[in-house]
């Protein structure tokens, strides 16, 4: 019993050590940032009607469902989202995007598209960020992938850089047949 | 979470639009309601900031969610039913204390089982023994 | 340059100092113990190269040699003198030398302290296991001297929220705390080495484990304070993992200055004691390792790296795994002849120890438990100030009962009838003023648990001076008056420490009032009773950042100025990031905290005012626990023998 009592603390030690090693080498095979998960990953995507970038017309996404299409969420105000223009662009070739621009001022918004480059198919916006909410979005930018029935199959929280191109969304859009 | 939070101070550092905690304009009229908001905003993570609640955060998310909180509280919304929005949205990361179900339970369990535990072991350790060693 | 040679030098001597400790842990093995000369001789030359190695790391510092990668990262010409030197441990390589470094000096003076020989060989081997290990760590993964591979023309600045002098001396007063924990590990493993655990070993090694306290509470304490009047949000803690980090070893310090007196009095907890020595440097070290590997992230993050991490975390392995290997061979050696009485001073220690301990794990869990559930099924959950506070409220409260019975008690064995009389007074003074507080007063129950029991808790000190003092000697002429030995002094003062500290802490978490608006020049605010007027915003350009500074007068109901406040914002135009300076007014009896917003003269600015009762008792109280420590200390440092010059 004595000797059973002065083994406690070693295995115990042991069992919390194990555990740690396996955190950090998960951590450090982790290619992707740590981020917040999406709770819309393998749902439907949430009922979204917002207005048109030129102010004219409405959109009302659930309409769009048919062919897969990218949502992606951006601002003329964020860095990162100026790295991604390039290739949001290469991937409009292959599939539609429907861009979000949040929290943000349209002539600004006007002149980022001029000046970096317009890789979307439609433009709507959410100036008090509640579609945002609505989406989970925590940041910008945002990407979500929609399939052909409306569920979300992916989502990417940052920007879509040459990594995160080819190995995360090419293969993901080579899966829906694209 | 070191790389999301880099990011987003990018972002809101460009912002000229950031705020500090809450705003007077933000107070509802009715105090019942801005204490039940205020409560609840202290119960919310905000999620681009470490470890702060929505309540005493700077951000602009902390900001846009703190007034639909008021919002749903004024349109007569319990607070179960605000937190399912929130949590729909963004997983149970965004409440500061986790919800009780099969994968907290041993959180929650384990102050008791520790206890328990540690009787156990000053019992079996301190005991009378009839038969000694020396 | 100077500068060139200065940098190569302090690398050169770092180097030496591996060497020495290697040798010092060797000189076990060579029998070379036989002449104890040795011993302070390795030490001293030993701690000479690394204070030489890290003064030249201080120099590099202050000039602004940004051929350092160190200095480049983390300071910048503008910076004012005293945050230059502060930035040497701002980072983890400079931290890490600090640490070697207070932990040669430790060792050190252990080696100038009479010890029995084979004791003092053995333990002098086993610090300079401990001083390889961490100078290895520094020297081959963390090495400070690193160049810069380009040379800027001056430094990345450092975080305008760190350049402030509490923070600036937090981190030493922590090292203190942490490096005399491993002092306590190396007299328990040396004294598992040797296969011999007896009291004066216990003498031997209290005076360190109340020192190292004594740093813990002070670099704690500093630490929340800083928070409070720094960060603006107005709290002090808020149980981030770097504070949680900090907390546990906190515990487990206080756990074994109360273990050590039970075994130095009574014989009896030698083994748990020689754990908890394991345990207080293995959540030291685990505590670093939660700070520095990138597994979690707060405000306090070094630069994370996960190779850094899984380094740390092998040295967790070594400094844990083979140790307690140690304790569980070497279980023989504690044996007991006597039994505790459920009725003792033991008892209520032993009760004292299990609270403490569990607590630490509950914390430990809390903090851990989000990284494990992530890792086994992905999902994502946050463990916050809820959780900590209610599991360990029914632990305060069990710890503040106990604290007022256990002082007053016997060793040994007390009879019922006897405590029952003993504590009728406090416990009938204690209902009443519960039942003034909830039924008259109508504070919320958990707040009227919380005063109460700090209240037991006074009377019960009361109590103890009383009896210790011969007080009664007012009534009863046969009787003299007694002088309170150090260590009487140290129970009362740090106990009553605690009582103050938790007055404060249920004060500010349960009476605060908060006041926010947006107000021009000439408003006003009622808050404490008083008024607060907003008189102007003026502009104003310090060392390195732009301020725009408000000024409110407090004034009282007939309108003579109390105090002025001066809250600030500070935008950094290096680091591009705004702070804001609280502004607080301070009383005995509360705070007026203020924070100053965004706005114009226009539209009027922002603020928000706290009325604070109380808060400052949370630091008082702290301090008065320290204060306490410092008789504890005194009254076992005059125990030890410093070595003659019979060498």
């Amino acid at each position: 019993m004595k000797k059973l009592l002065f083994l406690i603390p070693l295995t115990s030690v042991f069992i919390l050590l194990s555990l740690m090693g396996v955190i950090l080498l998960q951590q450090s095979q982790n290619t992707s940032q740590k981020t917040l998960k999406s709770t819309l990953v393998n749902n439907p995507f949430p009922d979204t009607t917002i207005l048109s970038l030129s102010e004219t017309i409405e959109i009302d996404l659930k309409s769009k469902i048919g062919d897969p299409f990218l949502v992606n969420f951006f601002s003329s105000w964020c860095l990162p989202c100026r790295i991604e223009v390039g290739n949001l662009e290469t991937l409009s070739e292959k599939i539609k995007i429907i861009g979000i621009s949040y929290k943000d001022i349209e002539s600004d918004t006007f002149k980022f598209l001029q000046e970096f480059g317009n890789p979307y198919e439609n433009i709507g916006v959410d100036h008090n960020g509640h579609t945002a909410i609505n989406w989970g979005v925590y940041g910008v930018p945002e990407t979500f992938l929609i399939n052909s029935k409306g569920q979300v199959i992916l989502r990417h929280a940052g920007p879509i850089t040459e990594n995160v191109l080819k190995k995360l969304l090419i293969p993901k859009l080579k899966e829906i047949g694209l | 979470m070191k790389s999301f939070f880099i990011i987003f101070i990018l972002i809101y550092f460009f912002n000229p639009l950031i705020s500090n905690a809450i705003e007077p304009e933000e107070i509802l009229s009715n105090s019942a309601f801005e204490n039940r908001a205020r409560n609840l905003s202290k119960s919310i993570r905000c999620l681009v900031c470490q470890n702060q609640t929505i309540d005493d955060s700077d951000s602009e998310l902390a900001k846009d969610l703190r007034s639909i909180i008021r919002t749903k509280i004024v349109q007569g919304e319990t607070d179960e039913e605000i937190n399912k929005f929130l949590v729909d949205r963004y997983g149970n990361f965004i409440l500061m204390n986790p919800p009780i179900n099969n994968q907290t339970i041993m959180l929650w369990l384990s102050p008791l089982t520790l206890a328990l535990l540690g009787i156990v072991i000053i019992y079996f350790s301190f005991r009378k023994k009839n038969n000694d060693f020396k | 340059m100077i500068n060139n040679l200065i940098v190569e030098l302090g690398h050169i001597f770092l180097i030496a100092s591996l060497t020495l400790s290697l040798c010092q842990f060797a000189l076990k093995f060579f029998k070379v113990n036989e002449k104890p000369v040795f011993i302070p001789i390795i030490s001293i030359l030993g701690f000479s190269c690394t204070m030489i190695s890290f003064s030249a790391l201080m120099f590099s510092f202050v000039v602004s040699d940004f051929s350092v990668d160190l200095v480049a990262k983390f300071s910048h010409t503008s910076k004012p003198l005293i945050y230059k030197i502060s930035g040497l441990w701002a980072n983890h390589e400079g931290s890490l030398l600090l640490w070697i470094l207070i932990l040669q000096f430790f060792g050190l003076i252990t080696s100038l302290i009479k010890m029995p020989d084979k004791f003092h060989s053995t333990l002098n081997s086993v610090q300079g296991f401990l001083s390889s290990l961490f100078l290895s760590l520094c020297l081959f993964s963390s090495n400070p001297f690193h160049r810069s591979e380009i040379i800027p023309i001056d430094g990345a600045g450092l975080n305008p929220v760190l350049q402030d002098l509490s923070l600036a001396v937090h981190p030493p007063i922590l090292y203190v705390g942490y490096v005399g924990l491993s002092v306590a590990f190396t007299f328990a493993i040396a004294a598992l080495i040797n296969g011999e655990v007896n009291k004066q070993w216990a003498i031997f090694l209290r005076p360190w484990i109340i020192t190292s306290w004594i740093a813990l509470t002070l670099g704690i304490t500093l630490g929340s304070y800083w928070a409070y009047y720094e960060l603006g949000w107005g709290g002090w803690w808020f149980w981030d993992p770097v504070e949680n980090a900090a907390l546990m070893p906190w515990l487990i310090a206080t756990a074994l200055m109360h273990s050590i007196i039970v075994y130095e009095k009574r014989g009896e907890l030698g083994a748990w004691t020689v754990l908890l020595c394991i345990m207080g440097f293995s959540f030291s070290i685990l505590g670093t390792f939660i700070v520095r590997s990138g597994i979690i992230t707060s405000v306090h993050s070094f630069a994370t790296d996960p190779k850094r991490g899984l380094i740390i975390l092998s040295i967790l392995l070594i400094v844990t795994v083979l140790p307690l290997t140690i304790f569980a061979i070497r279980s023989k050696i504690f044996t007991r002849d006597t039994s505790i009485n459920f009725l003792s001073k033991e008892m209520i220690l032993i009760i004292n120890n299990f609270i403490l301990v569990i607590s630490s794990f509950i914390i430990l869990i809390g903090t851990l438990y989000p990284l494990i559930l992530e890792i086994f099924t992905g999902s994502q959950i946050t463990v916050g100030a809820p959780y900590f506070l209610t599991s360990l409220s029914p632990l305060m409260v069990l710890t503040l009962f106990f604290m007022g019975i256990g002082p007053i008690l016997l060793w040994k064995r007390n009879h019922l009838n006897e405590i029952l009389n003993t504590f009728i007074l406090p416990i009938i003074v204690s209902i009443i003023v519960f039942i003034l507080f909830f039924y008259y007063l109508n504070f919320p129950l958990i707040a009227v648990v919380g005063f109460s029991l700090a209240i037991w808790l006074i009377l019960n000190i009361l109590l103890m001076v009383y009896k210790s003092a011969n007080l009664d000697a007012l009534f009863n002429k046969n009787k003299n008056f007694k002088y309170l030995t150090n260590y009487q002094l140290a129970v009362c003062i740090a106990h009553l420490g605690v009582a103050v500290f938790s007055i404060g802490a249920v004060s500010e978490n349960f009476f605060n009032k908060e006041i926010i608006v947006r107000i021009k020049p000439g408003e006003k605010i009622y808050i404490g009773g008083n008024l607060l007027i907003f008189d102007n915003v003026v502009q104003k350009l310090g060392s390195n950042y732009i301020a725009e500074i408000a000024s409110l007068v407090y004034v009282n109901k007939n309108g003579d100025v109390i105090s002025n406040l001066y809250p600030e914002k500070r935008m950094f135009p290096v680091e591009r990031q705004t702070t804001t300076e609280v502004a607080i007014y301070r009383k005995l009896f509360g705070d007026i905290y203020a924070v100053m917003g965004d706005g114009n003269i226009d539209k009027g600015y922002t603020f928000r005012i706290y009325s604070k009762p109380f808060v400052s008792w949370i630091w008082i109280g702290s301090i008065l626990m320290a204060i306490g420590g410092i008789f504890s200390a005194i009254s076992s440092f005059h125990k030890l023998p410093f070595r003659k010059s019979k060498l």
